[in-house]
């Protein structure tokens, strides 16, 4: 057996060599590929990572949104319905109110009719009072009843102020005067009256007489400014004003 | 095989280095793993093709192995025990190829590989642990094992180099013996055998190669 030094030597350089070849041409380039896949996974794997965590964040906003969103959807149904209530009592209590109106209205109008009935009605109570009253007193009315009132006319200018006398007259002196009956008046009645009428009102007096039956019974006294009513007509006219002038019963 | 295989066979002289048959065969293998990888490597991508797995398989593989051995990251040792294993698996397995005797059947190749992993050993050793405290490893557990310790470290290289060599050596030769003797087909199973062989001593010789450097380094108790 021989043991070759220089073999020995180059098998050594040989291997040396080799780990260098190998290193670049293997180790060095598939390491780095490894290095590189690892890099690439890492950064996908961060990339993922970071994906997932902007999706769970971006889920999270959502479900936070949706939450908001929900939130806000009862808010404005809870609004709405608050409102529709509000505004169904509102229109209740408006229809209400109307309805109180309407028949408040009929109400009032039922009243003001009845009232306006109930006048009426007086009314032709009264009227018919009247037209009674004047019909009767027509029958009871006769032409001697008419020197009854004389005394009425003479007892009224009598206590008369003068000067409210002399404003029945006219102012150049000279006045007409018409003394008008229910029942025409014999001569001697007409002068009574024309004595009486001169006694008080003065001299220059021009007194004509008239009849008219719609008197019914008494006198009207037409002066240039005024008519002086001493009739039954007059009374029963004043007292139709006054019943009907008065406040009626309700 | 028609010379002793204890004998170096000188295949001519370059000058007056002469240049053996192991040499030679060497050469043919660093050139053929050299091609081989430049191929492979030229235009590696990220999505690995079937070959390119291969490959990946085989070198994630060897470091994954140092990186259980010694118990750290393999990449300052990946190029010379990756190289080791590499060259020991296709050295290891010429011998089967018909004419080619393995470089490693001559005992010069294991002795430098041997000489090479004591030589790492200290490298790696004082490099990473520092001159002093890589010495002080010689003393423990007292100084009077530093004899032992220094007996032991050049013992286990020669038995790294003998155990190689003979293993190769010995199945190359009853591969030929067995190939004289017998028909074409019987040394079928001796060939299998023979490839069953040089796996394992490329194995073990990197296996070995690892933890020697691990125990240089600290990694691995000695």
């Amino acid at each position: 057996m021989n043991f070759s030094w220089w073999t020995f030597a180059l098998q050594a350089a040989n291997f040396l060599i080799l780990v260098w070849l190998l290193h670049r041409f293997l180790f060095k380039p598939v390491r780095a590929i490894i290095a590189r896949r690892k890099e690439e996974v890492s950064r996908a794997l961060a990339e993922a990572s970071a994906e997932k965590e902007s999706a769970e964040r971006l889920k999270h906003e959502l479900e936070t949104r949706m939450s908001a969103i929900s939130a806000e959807r009862q808010k404005m149904l809870d609004e709405a319905k608050a409102l529709l209530s509000a505004e169904r009592q509102k229109i209740i209590e408006e229809a209400q109110r109307e309805a109180k109106r309407v028949r408040d209205q009929a109400l009032q109008r039922l009243e003001e009719d009845r009232i306006s009935a109930s006048e009426k009605l007086y009314e032709r109570t009264v009227e018919l009072a009247i037209n009674l009253a004047q019909r009767l007193l027509k029958e009871v009315a006769i032409s001697s009843i008419e020197h009854l009132f004389l005394p009425r006319v003479i007892d009224y200018l009598d206590r008369m102020p003068a000067e409210e006398r002399a404003k029945l007259l006219s102012r150049n002196g000279i006045s007409n005067v018409l003394v008008t009956t229910a029942h025409p008046l014999d001569t001697h009645d007409q002068s009574e009256w024309r004595e009486q009428l001169t006694k008080r009102l003065g001299g220059h007096l021009s007194i004509t007489f008239d009849a008219d039956s719609a008197l019914i019974a008494g006198a009207a006294l037409t002066f240039p400014h005024a008519i002086l009513n001493f009739n039954w007509r007059d009374c029963l006219t004043l007292a139709s004003k006054e019943l009907n002038g008065n406040e009626h019963p309700r | 095989m028609n010379h002793s295989p204890l004998e170096t066979a000188i295949l001519f002289h370059v000058g007056f280095v002469p240049i053996a048959r192991a040499v030679v065969t060497t050469w043919g293998l660093m050139a053929a793993l050299t091609l081989g990888c430049w191929l492979a490597t030229r235009s590696l991508q990220l999505v690995a093709p079937g070959w390119q797995a291969v490959i990946e398989s085989v070198v994630v593989g060897i470091e994954e192995q140092i990186q259980a051995i010694m118990g750290r990251d393999a990449g300052p040792f990946l190029p010379l025990l990756g190289t080791l294993f590499i060259f020991l698996v296709f050295a290891n397995l010429s011998g089967i190829v018909p004419g080619v005797t393995a470089p490693t059947a001559s005992l010069e190749t294991p002795a430098a590989l041997a000489a090479i992993v004591f030589l790492s050993v200290h490298f790696f050793g004082i490099r990473i642990r520092g001159f002093v405290a890589y010495l002080k490893g010689y003393v423990k557990p007292n100084p009077a094992f530093l004899p032992l310790n220094i007996l032991s470290e050049i013992t286990r290289s020669f038995s790294l180099a003998i155990r190689l060599f003979g293993n190769v050596m010995s199945d190359d030769l009853v591969l030929a013996i067995i190939l004289a003797l017998a028909g074409l087909l019987v040394p079928i199973p001796f060939m299998a055998f023979a490839i069953l062989i040089g796996l394992v001593q490329a194995y073990i010789f990197t296996v070995l190669a690892a933890v020697y450097i691990g125990g240089g380094i600290g990694a691995i108790p000695k």
